[in-house]
């Protein structure tokens, strides 16, 4: 461990850039998400609950046989919360924080050498056997796919939703097309889903991740460990970093994994 | 951005966009068995999702009976061997539900529902046959001019076997090149009657879908 930090107090999270310290101490924490993203990731995880569920009453014949008529409102609502997930999105960033928003898509957008790295040694199952990896940034690039593979199934649910939603309008084959694209997306987002479940329950870091996703706060430790490009983004800890390298001490690397 | 920064995000995005809108165009060929949604070229029962809104009765040959009556001149009581020994048409054709998928090729075996009008004798004033299934629920209609097209049965036998019992067992009604939802199934009872006088509308048609349903672009 290096210089002791000054304690900061438990009660009131601290400014990031209070921590100034090159090692990360286990007690101070780093504000990761603001309250519009919070409120977008939770809202989109209900919709997609409720879609979810919906879709699934839909879809088992016994449910179908159970709702008989009402399955026509079912589908309409099932319609709707499938359009809130697209609106919700559009409405957090035009209303709510368009700056944090524009950021985290830049964030997400943007992949260096190392964050190219982590991924193909994530494939590779490096991450499942904790070994360590490429530096991050406030996404790690697991994350990052997570998003994007998000964004494009949103996508996908709504066109094909949409054709759905339509289907006496439209051409036949088109209909049953986009009913089997539909299928399949819901296959895809499941598996997602479920890997997204069982990583932030877990795994003890994937906890401390949900929590974050609660609080909008991670512990510095677990920002040093992971993000170790965000955490000397935040704590101004590059500049010691290579101080310190100048005077002999090696590179850094962090172990981690993603979504 | 620094040179080693590549907007792999956006492409990614991108291009995953673009494989879903290609898949959209041939996925459902490529991958026929990855989903059930697409419904499937084999045809046969297990092709089908089952669609109902509520169970139909237990077939029992002893009991059951078709009905043809309302706006008839001589109302109709058939058993089923009474019913299977009327002339018998057999025809394939694909099979389309209003949700988007479907099963081709279908053989279907049973008898035209214009065989039963006009062995009941429809009354003049009669615009419309209502097909009332046994489940009690389940209910649609056709006009006199719809129900005498030559592949309009009532069918028993799904490619060559009788239908199975979660698909109508004993008797369905078929309407080609209209989707599923006219395709009552368990059906029991065929009532003649005028649709100015006692208007009827059916089961899904209550929930909003044409009482047309014709499936556009259909060719037999």
């Amino acid at each position: 461990m290096g210089t002791q930090p000054t304690l900061p107090s438990l009660d009131t999270p601290p400014s990031p850039r209070e921590s100034t310290a090159a090692t990360a101490a286990p007690w101070r924490r780093l504000r990761r998400f603001v309250v519009a993203e919070r409120l977008s990731h939770w809202f989109y995880a209900l919709f997609f609950l409720v879609a979810l569920v919906s879709g699934l009453l839909m879809w088992i014949p016994a449910s179908r046989e159970w709702m008989a008529g009402a399955r026509r409102t079912v589908a309409l609502y099932h319609g709707y919360v499938g359009a809130a997930m697209i609106i919700l999105p559009l409405v957090v960033f035009f209303l709510l924080d368009r700056r944090q928003m524009g950021r985290d898509l830049r964030e997400v957008d943007k992949w260096n050498g190392d964050d190219r790295r982590w991924f193909r040694l994530a494939l590779r199952g490096y991450t499942l056997r904790g070994r360590e990896m490429p530096p991050q940034g406030r996404f790690n690039a697991g994350q990052k796919v997570n998003v994007v593979l998000v964004a494009a199934m949103a996508v996908g649910f709504s066109a094909t939703g949409g054709i759905l939603m339509h289907k006496e309008d439209m051409a036949a084959w088109l209909v049953s097309r986009a009913l089997w694209l539909h299928d399949f997306l819901v296959v895809a987002a499941v598996a997602i889903f479920v890997g997204h479940l069982a990583h932030v329950l877990l795994t003890k870091h994937g906890r401390t991740y949900l929590a974050g996703m609660v609080k909008g706060w991670v512990p510095e430790e677990l920002a040093r460990e992971r993000h170790l490009r965000w955490w000397e983004e935040e704590t101004g800890a590059a500049e010691q970093m290579g101080a310190a390298s100048e005077a002999g001490a090696g590179g850094e690397a962090s172990s981690g994994d993603g979504v | 951005m620094s040179i080693d920064e590549k907007n792999i995000g956006r492409r990614t995005f991108i291009g995953l966009v673009l494989a879903g809108i290609v898949a959209l165009f041939v996925g459902k060929d490529i991958f026929p068995h990855v989903t059930s949604g697409g419904g499937s070229s084999s045809g046969g029962a297990k092709s089908f999702r089952i669609n109902s809104v509520k169970s139909g009765p237990p077939f029992d040959e002893a009991t059951w009976r078709m009905t043809v009556d309302g706006l008839v001149r001589d109302p109709l009581s058939l058993t089923f061997s009474q019913f299977t020994d009327l002339p018998q048409v057999e025809l394939t054709r694909d099979f389309l539900c209003v949700e988007g998928w479907g099963v081709n090729g279908v053989g279907w075996k049973g008898v035209a529902v214009k065989e039963l009008m006009q062995r009941a004798g429809i009354d003049p004033q009669a615009t419309d046959l209502v097909f009332h299934s046994g489940d009690g629920v389940y209910s649609d209609s056709l006009t006199l001019e719809q129900a005498s097209l030559d592949d309009v049965l009532l069918v028993h036998e799904l490619d060559g076997a009788p239908l199975p019992p979660n698909m109508g067992q004993p008797v369905r009604l078929i309407y080609p090149g209209h989707y599923g939802y006219k395709y009552v199934k368990w059906v029991e009872r065929v009532e003649a009657i005028n649709s100015k006088e006692t208007p009827f509308t059916g089961y899904w048609e209550n929930y909003g879908y044409s009482a047309d349903a014709t499936i556009p672009g259909y060719t037999p």
